[in-house]
């Protein structure tokens, strides 16, 4: 399903300042549901939010970085993230299960899951 | 009691962005009023505002404000701030360098810090309405802290980590002298070895249009001409927002470091009106024992008071409340040099007292009396009140400042030249 203009223009606008790759590949997912577009659009995310004195590079991450104690995201940093990320693609993350989300395999396979019950919404 | 003073100073204001360009405009009498883009629109009969030049506010999002270059704010540090957080960080810094302060002592369990602000009422509505029309899933992360009147120490206590006791103030346009006057009796009474004293506003349509609704504001469309307390010709007062920084410190522990010394903060009072919500009371009745208290706390007779900094907001009721508060204390003594700052700032809101207590200081230590700008034709009720009108060669010993705010709150805090002891 295409997104109309309003839909464009509301993921350019948060994502205004994430490289063109992670603004296509949100749109992919919203458009198609592909979920191999999740985690351009996450580690764009995380890098617009990560601070400049994190340990670790995104670049060098991988399914078992840690999120805070890795990427240097404090808990409201991470809350910023999920905020993003549910604007941009539509999905919702409840308390329980934000708990759980610890690394970034846990965050990308999560939002996969996600995906398999409740396809995207194109409000 | 410990003695108190004031070791360092910080501007964001309309009339400049740092100590040296504020005391040149005081100096000068050069005005921080302009048109406000803000105020365009034609449904806007309000057209002035004290512009706060160097900041840019394009969006509610923090990472598309900007601000002068030479301070350094990370991420984490700007994502929960107001732009009257934002002002203020920048004042602290400067209060900071000017005190000398190592950040060992700024982030001491004996530095505290005093804080008042109206809030920004801007981002409270970009953030209720985000909820009302988006719901509340869509309610950004930093909703609350950047919304509410405690979101100014909420982020300078996080971004100076700031040890000691923290609170705000809330009493309207005299909560940042409120601020200063308690900061000077927890050192006074040895709570704490040094405070940081600070006011803070948005400088926007959202925090000075709602004063429209009680016909507060100037309708004046020319800078030169507005605000102008005591002036038959004023019509309400023009807003601003910005931030001033005062660093309250006991006497010996200043000594003791070898800190800059402005001037001393001899005491201070504080009375209400009982009157009425927005009007203050015409006899000047709560003003005057405000200044009463003042002088008694200082253990000062009115005959020594060689300057008054007038709240002075440039409304008709307001101004000539104050001449009558003024009258009744120097009724029987040398008068001494009345000016309003504010003709020169615009109002600041829970920043004035804060403001112009910094001023004070600036004419204290700098030796110069501060001018009423924008007089042409003296209001006839004010004519026995010694206004500056012109810039006057005396230099003031021992200065008054006052504050009055909604509800009829009334604050006067004394302070005299440093004089190296």
């Amino acid at each position: 399903m295409n997104l109309n203009a309003t839909e464009l223009a509301e993921i350019q606008k948060e994502l205004r300042r994430c490289n063109p790759e992670t603004v296509a590949a949100a749109i992919r997912f919203r458009e198609q549901g592909d979920s191999t577009a999740i985690p351009p659009v996450v580690y764009g995310l995380i890098e617009l939010y990560q601070p400049a004195t994190a340990k670790l590079s995104l670049k060098d991450a991988n399914d078992e970085t840690r999120l805070i104690e890795d990427l240097g995201l404090d808990s409201l940093a991470l809350l910023e993230v999920v905020f993003a990320i549910e604007g941009v693609l539509k999905l919702h993350i409840n308390n329980d299960e934000l708990k759980e989300i610890r690394t970034l395999g846990k965050l990308n396979q999560f939002l996969r899951d996600k995906i398999v019950t409740a396809a995207p919404a194109t409000s | 009691m410990k003695r108190v003073v004031i070791t360092g100073l910080g501007f964001i204001t309309s009339i400049g962005n740092s100590r040296p360009e504020v005391l040149r405009s005081l100096k000068e009498c050069r005005s921080g009023i302009e048109l406000f883009s803000e105020f365009a629109g034609n449904d806007i009969p309000i057209k002035l505002a004290g512009t706060v030049k160097g900041f840019t506010f394009p969006t509610a999002r923090f990472d598309d404000w900007t601000y002068p270059a030479g301070y350094q704010i990370s991420r984490d540090q700007l994502r929960a701030m107001t732009p009257n957080a934002l002002y203020a960080f920048c004042a602290m810094d400067q209060a900071i360098r000017e005190a000398k302060l190592s950040p060992e002592l700024v982030s001491h369990p004996r530095t505290g810090l005093l804080c008042a602000s109206g809030g920004s009422m801007w981002l409270a509505y970009e953030n209720l309405h985000t909820i009302v029309t988006q719901g509340v899933r869509r309610c950004p992360p930093m909703a609350v802290v950047n919304s509410i009147p405690g979101s100014l120490y909420i982020n300078l206590v996080a971004g100076f980590k700031i040890k000691g006791g923290s609170l705000g103030c809330s009493s309207a346009c005299s909560s940042s002298a409120h601020a200063l006057g308690l900061a000077a009796d927890m050192i006074r009474l040895h709570r704490q070895e040094m405070m940081f004293v600070v006011g803070a506003e948005d400088c926007n349509r959202f925090n000075i249009l709602p004063f429209a609704g009680i016909r507060a504001l100037s309708l004046q469309t020319d800078p030169a001409k507005a605000p102008c307390a005591f002036d038959v010709k004023r019509d309400g007062f023009v807003g601003t927002g910005g931030a001033a920084v005062l660093v309250v410190e006991e006497l010996e522990h200043a000594l003791r470091r070898g800190a800059p010394i402005c001037a001393e903060v001899l005491g201070w009072g504080q009375a209400s009106d009982g009157y009425n919500v927005v009007i203050p009371d015409p006899t000047g009745d709560g003003l005057r024992r405000a200044m009463e208290d003042a002088l008694l706390d200082s253990k000062l007779q009115p005959g020594d008071i060689d300057y008054v900094n007038a709240h002075a907001t440039s409304t008709i009721a307001g101004d000539i409340s104050e001449c009558q508060a003024l009258r009744q204390i120097f009724h029987n003594s040398k008068r001494p040099w009345v000016s309003s700052t504010k003709s020169l700032t615009g109002h600041g809101l829970s920043l004035a007292g804060a403001m112009e207590s910094a001023i004070c200081c600036l004419a204290l230590q700098e030796g110069f009396t501060p001018v009423s700008a924008n007089i042409t034709e003296l209001d006839p009720a004010c004519a026995d009140i010694a206004i500056v009108t012109k810039p006057i060669p005396d230099a003031p010993r021992i200065a008054l400042t006052n504050s009055s705010g909604f509800g009829g709150t009334n604050v006067c805090v004394a302070m005299k030249k440093w004089e190296g002891s």
